[in-house]
């Protein structure tokens, strides 16, 4: 890890001389650079709170011994242990407005119209949310999942007793112990979404103009279309330091829970 | 009564689900068997999923063409970083497991920070070092290199955990018996780990045969691997459909295989690296 960051920091000064704060100074005056972190900021917010409410949802249904567990679980973890540019293709490929399951077939016969889905800026921005979701809640799913059955069921069986229905035990018992997971869960999470890159460049390569550009697509063309590996190095900075700032305050949090 | 009800939505949660994360991969695989991609105005439900002559032209095609020597090194890639992760973390982890002090106690936070890195930030790094420092560029070795650095620290722990529950008083019976340190690791401690193993090359495999970031940043064509191959082939405006969902139903084989084999380790090794 100490190799990689010093190995990180002359990525700056490889080719060129040393010069000082300029890629920085050149990344603030892009507008390309607000709108990649407003998209981001978007990106972040959304996926992360509905992957772990839809996770949440899937473990609280599937933590009551139905039948067929096994299977379902099997059928839902699949997505995510696909390669995160297959299911991007492969959603690209439903969205199509010609032959695409969903948008050439599903979306209209429910008589929704939306035209080329991927081509629209707003469309773009929340078929790109879900397909994130998509993917991510399995994986948020097994976390909960694994937190609920740490939970004792004696005493649920204690709230029952002293007549507790399922709504009240689920905010005083179930939502508690499970603060903890909880948190663990929205700091992966956010990591990941900070970090989105492939699906969406899959999907709609930043586009609709720069509609999906989240930072990690912006730093791409910045690095490989602009070829300004300087600027696009102060731009892996900056994510840097959104990370750590994120993660210090959610491990704050953290710890104050427990 | 109510609790009739509450079974029935469960239910139907789990049936909705299970259809939004069936049919899109149900679609793809069916896609792959079909002549030519068609529009699907004017059709049913039926007609659109089930009504054409399947055929393996597209699989036949995609064989023919560069596709093949990708998946090739794909499949050497990701057995090449299992394996190595595996001689270097067997050992490692070993060794950690029966050591205490104040730097085997922090390993975990060291874990957590090698996993948190903004990938991108990073991949700009490996991307100057192995263009310009190490001539790595469009090697199998690049990203082996690269897949174990993301790899190594969490295989290490998650066998370091399971060393740990391995009681001391077996080893000590081996060595008294006069087995020597590496004996009892490959007789003894090797043939009761086999979860933790097998948990370890699973995740490690799945990790670096779906990665996509730094394969596409550091290969071109000589070793380039099946994630890079796709987002190259995507760029292409007009998209050959059947070609590209037979390219996605053979690279999701592995995933499909080791789900249906080995659910328990999948979910054992993705839920053990949070959870801690």
């Amino acid at each position: 890890m100490i190799y990689l960051s010093i190995s990180q920091w002359k990525a700056f000064f490889l080719d060129h001389p040393l010069v000082g704060v300029t890629n920085f100074v050149n990344l603030f005056s892009l507008a390309n650079f607000y709108n990649s972190l407003r998209v981001s900021a978007e990106f972040v917010a959304l996926t992360v709170t509905f992957s772990i409410l839809f996770g949440l949802v899937l473990a609280l249904t599937l933590n009551q011994n139905l039948r067929g567990t096994n299977v379902f679980r099997a059928i839902i973890i699949l997505p995510f242990t696909i390669a995160p540019i297959i299911t991007g293709f492969t959603w690209r490929y439903l969205f199509d407005s010609n032959q695409g399951l969903v948008g050439a077939f599903i979306l209209p016969s429910l008589g929704i119209h939306v035209g080329s889905i991927l081509g629209n800026p707003l469309n773009a921005l929340i078929a790109v949310v879900f397909v994130d979701v998509w993917t991510k809640a399995p994986f948020m799913f097994l976390i909960i999942l694994a937190g609920l059955q740490g939970i004792s069921p004696s005493l649920y069986r204690a709230a029952k007793i002293d007549g507790a229905g399922a709504l009240s035990s689920f905010r005083h018992i179930t939502l508690p112990l499970l603060r903890k997971v909880l948190i663990i869960a929205v700091i992966l999470k956010v990591i990941d979404s900070v970090n989105a890159f492939d699906q969406i460049y899959v999907m709609t390569r930043g586009g609709p103009g720069n509609a999906t550009q989240v930072l990690g697509i912006h730093g791409y063309l910045i690095a490989f279309s602009s070829s300004d590996i300087g600027q696009a190095s102060a731009l892996g900075v900056i994510m840097v330091i959104i990370s750590v700032v994120a993660i210090t305050f959610l491990i704050r949090v953290y710890n104050k829970a427990t | 009564m109510k609790l009739n009800i509450m079974r029935i939505l469960s239910y139907l949660v789990i049936t909705g689900a299970a259809v939004l994360y069936g049919v899109p991969i149900i679609w793809i695989i069916v896609s792959s068997f079909k002549p030519v991609s068609e529009a699907l105005t004017g059709y049913s439900l039926g007609q659109v999923l089930f009504y054409f002559t399947p055929t393996l032209n597209a699989y036949s095609r995609i064989l023919a063409g560069p596709f093949t020597a990708d998946l090739i090194n794909s499949i050497i890639v990701a057995t090449s970083t299992v394996l190595i992760c595996l001689a270097l973390g067997v050992p490692a982890a070993y060794r950690l497991a029966r050591t205490k002090n104040a730097f085997t106690r922090n390993l975990a936070a060291w874990m957590i920070s090698t996993r948190m890195a903004p990938v991108f930030a990073l991949s700009l790094s490996f991307f100057i070092l192995m263009t310009r420092i190490i001539p790595l560029y469009d090697t199998v070795f690049a990203l082996i290199t690269v897949y174990l650095t993301f790899n190594l620290s969490l295989s290490i722990w998650i066998l370091m955990g399971y060393f740990e529950g391995v009681p001391i008083e077996l080893e000590r019976a081996a060595m008294i018996d006069g087995a020597s340190r590496l004996q009892t690791l490959t007789k003894i401690i090797l043939p009761i780990s086999k979860p933790a193993i097998i948990t370890v090359s699973i995740i490690v495999f799945l990790f670096s045969w779906n990665e996509f970031l730094f394969a596409f940043l550091l290969t071109s064509t000589a070793a380039r691997t099946v994630p890079a191959f796709v987002a190259d082939f995507v760029g292409i405006v007009v998209i050959d459909w059947p070609a590209m969902t037979a390219i996605s139903t053979l690279f999701m084989l592995p995933a499909l295989i080791l789900l249906t084999v080995a659910q328990k380790y999948i979910v054992k090794g993705l839920t053990m690296g949070a959870l801690k």
